[in-house]
């Protein structure tokens, strides 16, 4: 029977083919390790953020609107498609957890992995679909 | 005492899931209204725009309650991350410690940056 990621005591090498090699693995494993990626990913992120917002807005406006251009491009949108993405999996499936956890409805965890999925990719396409309209 | 090192190891980590929840919940209502008054109504600001906008107390204010939470859920996941290497107690305490300082850096330089962003408001 498979343990969950992070239980089994392993070493780094154990758990680095679990994160980066989790194939035919459950998905309560797929669920978990992409929790940590997009949670990962995401405080990757917030450094970026402060570093172009310092490196632009904090000492040079003209950078910052140059950015700008930058971020409306093709380029920049794939990014935001990208970044909701990351959020809003990260997000309900933080939800998914406290609710089974809570609720104790851990054996329904399938079914609830799979609405985050759907949710978090309407609410993606929904906000896309509002990025690519706004004038 | 292997007993009680693992009633230690399992009490810290149901804080730190506690701590995970709670401030991801909260996390997830500043970031709706960061994205509200930030992104929703105009799409992307111009940098004039931003300035405006952050010198606005509330706002100001917003996004420092933003990015103190946003630091603490996302150094208390990347350590989490970190002791499901099973490290011994000496490398988590320095873990710890380091994110810890990580942390403050962090929060600091993020005031500072919305304090230098503000400031630019003409008048």
């Amino acid at each position: 029977m498979e343990q969950p990621i992070g239980v089994r005591a392993g070493g780094l090498t154990f758990l680095v083919k679990r994160w980066i090699f989790p194939l035919k693995r459950s998905l309560g494993t797929w669920a978990f390790v992409l929790n940590r990626w997009s949670g990962v990913l995401l405080a990757v992120y917030l450094y970026v953020h402060l570093g172009v917002l310092t490196a632009t807005i904090a000492f040079n406006q003209n950078a910052y609107d140059q950015f700008l251009v930058i971020a409306r491009s093709p380029i920049g949108i794939v990014f935001d498609a990208g970044l909701l993405i990351l959020i809003l999996y990260h997000a309900l499936n933080g939800f998914r957890i406290g609710y089974a956890a809570l609720s104790g409805k851990i054996e329904q965890h399938r079914g609830q992995f799979w609405a985050v999925v759907v949710l978090a990719a309407a609410l993606t396409a929904y906000s896309m679909f509002l990025i690519l309209t706004l004038k | 005492m292997p007993q009680l090192e693992t009633k230690k190891y399992a009490q810290r980590s149901l804080f730190s899931w506690i701590g995970q929840a709670v401030s991801g919940v909260l996390l997830v209502v500043v970031l709706l209204l960061h994205m509200l008054f930030q992104h929703f109504q105009v799409g992307l600001l111009t940098a004039s725009e931003v300035v405006a906008h952050i010198a606005r107390p509330a706002i100001f204010v917003l996004e420092i309650v933003f990015l103190i939470t946003v630091t603490y859920h996302a150094l208390l996941g990347i350590k989490m991350v970190i002791f499901d290497l099973k490290l011994s107690e000496a490398a988590r305490q320095r873990v710890s410690v380091g994110l810890t300082i990580l942390g403050v850096v962090t929060v600091g330089w993020g005031i500072i940056l919305a304090f230098l962003i503000s400031s630019q408001l003409p008048g």
